[in-house]
């Protein structure tokens, strides 16, 4: 054992900053230093209060932005901790889709059980998937992984009975979403209040998210996580000091693949219901394109960067739609205008990311690492 | 100690705060209606301005649809306007949102709208109306569908207008195998591959039993298919002599340009969404005015055609003098003379909110179009019956300001009378 794990911090005065790492305990810590945890309390109370500070249709966005967020921390551990690149993420997120609808709406699963089941699939598809990555490592990994969406395509035209059930569309609006007594689908009753659809749906997803957030910071911290790094900064190094790149490989595809699918329930339930050209082929491909840009722009290698950046390209795109109309340069219609208010978000999603890329390529989570530096050094802040 | 303390009182003054603000705030109203004096308000009705939703796609490739539809929507409305609103008295304003003709991003647009508009004009897309449909049901909306699947009849919450594509389809197929020429001809499909596609092949298959055709093969794709080539062999190999084509317009140019360069000249009987002169005027024009029909419903773009073609023309020169002529905008006109028609039913009714729309809708006989298309008989979505004709347009490019001319108007067949729309 090394003397990190069996010091014990000094309780007298004269102490190390509280910032200071020394035993094993403090390395376990999720919350340190009380910033951290008035930033936790924060957090736990915007949680609370911005259903009821919102109208249903922004909760609506914040409820799509959930699944972005649970998705990209899923890829994000592909691509920020262990190195392998995927364009593919889509077909995942339509694994979880597609289990809501066939399970949860055709078959009136329960909503734990059909939530249960996604992950499930998503795991079994991402060790699939896994070994291709064994043996391609950059572009041509990306390249292989761009086939999954158009694999997905091909099965979910011909499944039908998944994909198509009901006139050119697998329904979800009918999934029960209740964990015991809560029904967050008939809205919350709590205390005698009755809360929208979307209000209690924003608590139920954001959990959610915490959750997602939660395990995959305490596996990127985990010797697996240790694992993914080495592989990710020097695979054959990393063997030679005893990592089983097959077993991590492997391993972070299934995790990614079953965090997607999580994505998918959450993504299946702003819809009534799920098409599958929105999730494989073309489409899936612009899907998979976009949770890489959320990833990028919040920050590879981070997990609050993957929320950050699910809240930046998700939640701006519908900013622009709401306030788009009162801009001179657009609005309808089209043929008098410049350009319609899709087209300026097309615009400014690509303008996001080149500028991002040129002034901040570590993404949103290096700002957001400034500011936290600045706080957690207060007084002494320089 | 001091620490885990002061980390115990900060999470215990949260969670008190967060309860406090909980009950305080608690649920939300659902804004019921109120009165005004005559008529009953309700969302998107606040006694002087009636707020209509508009979802379409106004980028995209389809916005080449969408954006002559609600050309159409528009201009009924600034004409109504102008002459004092529904009932003389009550302003219509449109609430337009882009959709990319993109189910999921329909859905985005729908819950960000549903509060602010009385009923949704339009909703272009049969896969996004299908989408949508749980919703609208949902919320008690009302919906106009920019898509003619046979499907909304039944639907109590939408107000289609026209005969279905279904019903285009037999009756185009049944003009061209019986008297148009095609007699003995092999019929294949060339269809996209979702909901709205299904809508062409369900009329292929109707018509192909009723008139007892020989069919060859079926081929589908998906939307913003780069390249036809598999497809148009396929066709060819199969020995296809009449293709029924079920596609929106950048697909349905991409399909025929790619059949002309291969020397495949079937005849290609069009649904009325595959049609955009754009994009047949080029290099394709000789092509589509020897090889091409269009499935629709109407007559020629002319005042003389109709009162509510001289209408449309009238209102185009006040409103949108500039706006290309486009088939879809007599779509877009169509649409909106259905909903005013419901409008100034539930003023009449003195209600305006969403159960008072729902009630004045049902309770119309008849939802006419002044010649633009076949009157609907109306009442409850189980007695509802859709005109069951249509119009074969052929393609000159000159002809017409819209590229196409009626060889066959008003066509009804016996397969067409037969088709049940609870298949």
């Amino acid at each position: 054992m090394s003397s990190l794990l069996t010091r014990v911090r000094p309780r007298k005065a004269g102490r190390p900053h509280r910032n200071m790492t020394l035993t094993r305990a403090d390395d376990l810590r999720v919350l340190r230093g009380p910033w951290r945890k008035a930033f936790a309390v924060l957090l736990l109370v915007t949680y609370l209060v911005v259903p009821l500070q919102f109208t249903d249709a922004t909760l609506g966005v914040w409820i799509l932005v959930a699944s972005y967020s649970i998705g990209a921390i899923g890829l994000n551990l592909l691509i920020g901790y262990t190195g392998q690149v995927s364009i593919g993420h889509a077909a995942f997120v339509a694994v979880g889709a597609f289990t809501v609808s066939a399970l949860g709406d055709q078959r009136g699963w329960p909503f734990l059980s059909y939530l249960a089941a996604a992950i499930v699939f998503g795991l079994l598809v991402g060790f699939l998937i896994g070994p291709f990555a064994l043996r391609l490592r950059g572009n041509y990994l990306a390249i292989v992984t761009i086939g999954l969406v158009f694999v997905a395509e091909h099965v979910l035209r011909n499944w039908k009975d998944v994909s198509t059930p009901v006139r050119g569309t697998a329904p979800t609006r009918g999934a029960n979403i209740s964990i015991g007594p809560l029904d967050f689908k008939a809205g919350l009753d709590l205390g005698g209040t009755v809360y929208t659809r979307e209000q209690s749906l924003f608590w139920l997803t954001w959990a959610l998210v915490a959750l997602a957030a939660l395990l995959a910071h305490n596996i990127a911290r985990s010797r697996s996580g240790r694992a993914m790094q080495a592989v990710r900064d020097h695979d054959l190094s990393a063997e030679v000091i005893g990592v089983d790149p097959v077993r991590t490989k492997i391993g972070v595809f299934a995790v990614s693949s079953a965090m997607a699918a999580a994505g998918g329930v959450v993504y299946a339930m702003t819809l009534g219901a799920v098409d599958y050209h929105e999730l494989t082929g073309g489409r899936g491909l612009f899907m998979s394109i976009t949770f890489l840009a959320i990833v990028i722009l919040g920050g590879l290698g981070t997990v609050y960067g993957s929320i950050l950046g699910a809240i930046l390209v998700v939640y701006s795109q519908r900013f622009i739609a709401d306030h788009g109309a009162d801009t001179p340069i657009i609005g309808f219609p089209v043929q008098q205008e410049w350009m319609s208010t899709g087209e300026l978000n097309s615009v400014l999603f690509g303008l996001l990311i080149i500028v991002f890329l040129l002034l901040e390529p570590r993404g949103l989570a290096a700002l957001w690492m400034r500011v936290r530096r600045w706080f957690e050094s207060w007084p002494f802040s320089y | 100690m001091k620490r885990t303390h002061l980390s115990r009182r900060l999470t215990a003054l949260a969670a008190v705060g967060a309860l406090v603000l909980a009950s305080a705030c608690g649920g939300r109203d659902d804004g019921g209606g109120g009165g005004d004096g005559d008529v009953t308000t309700g969302p998107g009705f606040d006694g002087e301005t009636i707020k209509l939703g508009v979802l379409t796609p106004s980028s995209g490739t389809v916005s080449v649809i969408g954006i002559p539809v609600t050309i159409g929507n528009q201009v009924y409305f600034d004409k109504l306007n102008a002459e004092g609103g529904v009932a003389g008295k009550y302003k219509v304003e449109l609430v337009v949102r882009d959709t990319k003709y993109e189910a999921p991003t329909a859905s985005q647009e729908y819950q960000a709208t549903k509060s602010d508009v009385a009923m949704y004009l339009q909703i272009l897309g049969t896969q996004v109306v299908s989408s949508l449909l749980p919703d609208l049901e949902g919320d008690n909306i009302i919906a106009s569908p920019a898509s003619l699947d046979s499907f909304w009849v039944r639907e109590p919450n939408l107000l289609p207008w026209g005969g279905p594509y279904q019903i285009q389809v037999i009756n185009g197929i049944s003009w061209y195998m019986t008297e148009g020429g095609g007699e003995g001809s092999q019929l294949c499909s060339l269809v996209q591959d979702d909901a709205y596609g299904a809508t062409g092949q369900q009329g292929v298959d109707h018509v192909a039993s009723e008139l007892d055709l020989d069919t060859g093969v079926k081929v589908d794709f998906s939307v913003g298919t780069p390249d036809f080539t598999t497809h148009i062999n396929q066709l060819q190999s199969g020995g296809c002599e009449t293709v029924l084509m079920t596609a929106t317009p950048a697909d349905a140019a991409g399909a025929i340009g790619k059949a002309a360069q291969a020397g495949f000249t079937p005849k290609w009987l069009v649904q009325s969404p595959g049609w955009l002169k754009a994009l047949f005027s080029g290099d394709l024009r000789p092509y589509a005015e020897s090889n091409v029909l269009i499935l629709a419903e109407g007559g020629a773009w002319d005042a003389s055609a109709s009162t509510g073609m001289a209408d449309l023309l009238d209102a185009l020169e006040t409103y949108a003098p500039e706006a290309t002529p486009d088939w879809y905008m007599t779509v877009g006109w169509t649409q909106a003379m259905a909903v005013h028609q419901v409008l100034e039913a539930a003023v009449e009714n003195g209600d305006l909110s969403r159960d008072g729309l729902m009630e004045a809708m049902n309770s119309l006989d008849v939802i006419t179009a002044d010649g633009l298309f076949g009157d609907y008989n109306w009442g409850d979505a189980e007695t509802r019956n859709p005109p069951r004709s249509s119009t074969i347009y052929g393609v000159d490019i000159e002809g017409s300001p819209i590229g196409l001319v009626p060889l066959v108007q008003d066509y009804t067949s016996a397969a067409a009378e037969s088709y049940s729309f609870e298949e």
